[in-house]
């Protein structure tokens, strides 16, 4: 009796464990399906934005070899007309703010470039003579302004 | 209290030209003021120089011409080499002395501005007149070369409140070449040199039976050789017998080269009065072959002996007479042997001689003398004027010496611009730096490179004035109106080729010309290109046409007022009827590329319908060389480049039909069609843009080169037409496209934007002068125009 009182208990005891190893079995094929369906999801997510990486870089590649092209043809070409170039691109690029960004550019790039700029008077020596000095702040009128400076 | 008193300045009588032209104009005008009831009871003080040796008998001679006036001798200095500038500052300065030891309250009277080595000045508070006779020297600056001295003297011209002149042509000359604006001019006209009184002597040399007269001197002008060639092919045709006697002392090799063309010749030299007076009373007729005169005096002393005169066809004579004389082509010996024929003949002489006393009456010493007079007492005072407080403005254009057209618009607009404003000018010349012609401007009024100036020289004007064009002549203008607002004044409305050469030169990078090109095509503009951040960056624009005027706007995203005002062209007086000749002349000017015409012109060259008229093209030729061999070849074909500015002025005015099609429009104005329709010429236009402005009575429009043939063949074979549109086309320039009225214009605009209150440009023009640090001006710049 005391064998088979063993025997149930191992008996019992496999039986869970049977249920167990089910259990895991039936999460891990859950999980494995879920799993798929993910690694699924992601070649999908993949695919697409591979497609749309390639959408972008023919799009990219078009509006580059199409502005390329029409300033080649600004620069060169009379022939086309403005309408013909504009008919095939059709580009936002926000005017007062491009126009901006370029106006600061050229403040910025121009002031820095003539503010330390000296007057060359060394090379225009020629144009100066008795006349256009008496059209200019005679001599007392600079000492004069320069002393109401420096009070 | 004090004196009103008439200064003359009389140092012309103590140079070599006292007994030459000007000094004999100038002797006997004097001795007819002295006799002029105005004048007599005024009291006169005659300048001369303590400095200057004088010949005794010319000092004599003025003293009989003007008995009852005074004279004064100060230590006036002289110059022959460099600029005058100096000497004519100290001048003044006696003169002032002078005038203020005396309390006198002075008109000062110039007789001559350019005879060295008188260095002239006008005394600093005077009411200034000048007597003035010819711009040779700078109208043909290729054979003369004017130096320092002379393009220095040029500021007088625009200092003289009135200048008097001797002819209608000089006034004209005046008012083309330099811009003085022609109610600060009076034509006095002049009369033949007073000698009767002198009576006649034979002089020394062997006198022929039978003579023809040729009063001229050793100069490259007076065309001698052609004149002599013209001769000797009527002598041999028709009179053997006669010769001719030439005025006058030659160099030894002019006189052998002479002689090679003809042994007929008798080289009178320097004759005196009576001896001279002599010669024209026995003559058969004068000949007068001159390229060009101020007056012509000979001319008008062959009348007073009843001479037949044979003479160039030039506008002076032509103003003074149209039928009078026996006029010849001065570029052509047969012309002038033909004329001579037709004088020997006495072709149509009783009508001309007719004529004779009505021309001596109005070429009288008392009417010059009378008009004189009279513009001395009339003429407003405009020192009071010029003294007035103004607006103190920088203008940027390119050197006027250089190949743009738009310098030479600048120069000729001086007089006019410093009406209304104080200028100072900045100059660039461009990547060749190529001269074209003088530059006289530096003498004038003060001229800076445009590469000088920066923001802090900004503050201290009221106003930039940007010119702007597509060319090369540009660079530093562009940059300056790109970061510091001003006025543009736009000359083409598609400035890619300008934006690319910037590239080019390293103004700008790559990638700030593609980004002009983005805003571009961003703002879909389809009259302009590149206009985009210079227009936004200004006060204000100026556009030339309607169409540039709203292609500029296109281009705006400010708010900024874009004026209207029509390209400055002053216009002369002229008549079209006078000049009116036998052959056609259809012209083509200008840069001679096939964009402007030139294929249309050959097509009219070979058509049989022109094939009596002339075909004369001529301007710049930029790379046409072949093409202009090749249509040069045609016979009715005459092509010339390279022309100075008075040469070019002279063609558009032979011009009858002047055709102006532009294959290709880009925008621009046309200064060449101004100019030819400011003498009349009939002009045929493309019907576009700025063209298509033009009023319809004032040009002929044409569609397409169809067109323009019926139409310039129409033209050709209606002359009351052609001198109907060429009077509209006067009137035209004279009221629309007057450097007065542009002036004015410019003035408003500035005024008008300086009281606008939206204008974001003021505000950056504010920050610029606040006086901020460089690098809170920076961001303060950054903040206001991108509005963060």
């Amino acid at each position: 009796m005391h064998s088979s009182e063993n025997d149930k208990e191992q008996i019992k005891y496999l039986k869970a464990e049977v249920e167990n190893l089910k259990n895991q079995y039936l999460h891990a094929k859950a999980e494995t399906r879920r799993l798929s369906q993910h690694i699924e999801h992601m070649h999908e997510e993949l695919n697409r934005r591979r497609e749309l990486r390639n959408q972008l870089k023919d799009i990219l590649r078009s509006v580059d070899g199409q502005i390329s092209r029409r300033i080649e043809n600004l620069r060169d070409s009379t022939n086309r007309s403005y309408d013909d170039l504009l008919n095939d691109l059709k580009l936002d690029q926000g005017v007062p703010e491009l126009l901006a960004r370029t106006r600061v550019t050229d403040f910025k790039v121009f002031y820095n470039r003539t503010r330390s700029r000296q007057l060359l008077y060394k090379n225009t020596k020629f144009f100066y003579g008795k006349v256009r000095a008496s059209a200019k702040l005679s001599l007392k009128t600079v000492k004069k302004l320069k002393k109401i400076g420096r009070s | 209290m004090k004196r009103n008193v008439l200064l003359i300045d009389c140092q012309i009588f103590q140079t070599a030209a006292w007994d030459r032209g000007m000094g004999k104009y100038s002797l006997d005008l004097l001795s007819e003021l002295a006799v002029s009831d105005r004048i007599k009871n005024k009291e006169v003080v005659l300048i001369f120089s303590k400095l200057i040796q004088a010949d005794e008998s010319a000092i004599d001679a003025v003293q009989k011409a003007f008995p009852s006036a005074q004279k004064a001798y100060l230590n006036l200095r002289s110059s022959t080499s460099t600029a005058i500038n100096k000497e004519s500052a100290h001048n003044q300065k006696i003169l002032d002395d002078f005038i203020l030891k005396n309390n006198y309250k002075v008109d000062f009277l110039m007789l001559s501005v350019f005879q060295k080595p008188v260095c002239p000045a006008f005394p600093t508070n005077a009411k200034k007149f000048l007597l003035f006779y010819d711009l040779i020297p700078l109208l043909y600056h290729h054979r003369y070369r004017p130096d320092d001295n002379y393009l220095s003297r040029i500021r007088l011209l625009f200092e003289a409140e009135t200048i008097f002149t001797i002819s209608q042509t000089v006034r004209n000359d005046l008012n083309i070449i330099i811009g003085i604006p022609m109610n600060r001019m009076i034509n006095i006209d002049g009369a033949p040199v007073k000698r009767r009184h002198l009576g006649t002597k034979k002089p020394e040399f062997k006198i022929p039976t039978r003579y023809i007269l040729m009063p001229t001197g050793d100069d490259i002008r007076k065309n001698n050789t052609l004149g002599v060639k013209g001769f000797e092919l009527f002598r041999g045709n028709y009179d053997p017998d006669v010769m001719l006697i030439l005025t006058s002392k030659f160099e030894p090799s002019l006189r052998l080269q002479l002689e090679k063309i003809s042994n007929n010749l008798i080289f009178a030299g320097n004759v005196s009065e009576d001896e001279l007076s002599w010669l024209y009373k026995h003559s058969e007729m004068l000949l007068f072959p001159s390229e060009y005169e101020g007056l012509g005096l000979p001319v008008l002393e062959a009348l007073v002996d009843d001479k037949k005169v044979v003479c160039s066809d030039t506008p002076v004579f032509r103003e003074m007479s149209k039928t009078a004389f026996y006029y010849f082509d001065h570029h052509d010996e047969n012309s002038i042997a033909e004329a001579l024929q037709l004088a020997y003949q006495g072709y149509g002489w009783d009508q001309k001689k007719s004529e004779y006393s009505k021309l001596l009456k109005h070429y009288s010493w008392t009417e010059t003398a009378r008009e004189l007079v009279k513009g001395l007492s009339k003429a407003p005072n405009h020192t009071l004027e010029r003294k007035k407080k103004k607006l103190k403005i920088a203008i940027f254009a390119p050197f006027p010496s250089g190949y743009s057209a738009i310098g030479k618009v600048v120069a000729e607009l001086h007089a006019s611009i410093t009406e209304e404003f104080d200028v100072d000018y900045y100059f660039e010349a461009g990547l060749s730096g190529k001269v074209l012609r003088p530059n006289y401007l530096h003498f004038v009024n003060n001229v800076y490179y445009a590469h000088e100036f920066n923001p802090s020289k900004y503050k201290e004007y009221d106003a930039a004035i940007y010119h702007i064009g597509n060319s090369e002549y540009h660079f530093e203008t562009i940059k300056h109106a790109l970061y510091l607002p001003g006025f543009v004044i736009l000359h083409d409305t598609f400035l890619d080729g300008v934006f690319n050469e910037l590239q080019k030169e390293g103004y700008i990078s790559a990638k700030r010309n593609e980004t002009e090109k983005l805003i571009d095509i961003s703002l879909g503009v389809k009259n302009s290109s590149c206009l985009a951040s210079i227009a936004n960056a200004q006060l204000g624009l100026v556009a030339h046409s309607s169409y540039a005027q709203k292609a500029v706007q296109d281009n705006l995203v400010e708010n900024i007022p874009v004026k209207l005002s029509h390209l400055p062209v002053s216009t002369p007086f002229y008549n079209v009827q006078e000049q009116a000749r036998k052959l056609i002349r259809i012209g083509l000017a200008g840069i001679l590329t096939e964009r402007k015409g030139l294929d249309i012109i050959k097509q009219i060259a070979s058509l049989p319908q022109f094939d009596n008229c002339i075909i004369d093209i001529f301007g710049f030729n930029y790379g046409q060389q072949d093409f202009l061999k090749h249509i040069s070849e045609h016979s009715n074909v005459m092509v010339n480049t390279n022309l100075s500015d008075f040469e070019y002025q002279s063609k558009l005015k032979n011009l009858d039909i002047l055709i102006n099609y532009r294959n290709d429009y880009r925008g621009e104005t046309s200064l060449t069609a101004l100019e030819a329709m400011r003498y009349g010429t009939a002009v045929a236009v493309r019907n576009i843009g700025w063209f298509s402005e033009l009023p319809n009575d004032a040009v002929v429009k044409v569609e397409n080169p169809e067109d323009l043939i019926s139409q310039v063949t129409e033209l050709a074979q209606n002359k009351q037409k052609r001198i109907q549109i060429g009077k509209s086309a006067q009137k035209c320039t004279a009221a629309i496209f007057s450097p007065k009225k542009y002036v004015q214009d410019l003035k408003s605009l500035i005024e008008d934007t300086f009281k606008m209150k939206n204008n974001i440009n003021l505000k950056v023009r504010e920050v610029l002068l606040s006086g901020l640090d460089d690098d809170v001006l920076s961001d303060a710049m950054d903040k206001l125009i991108s509005r963060k």
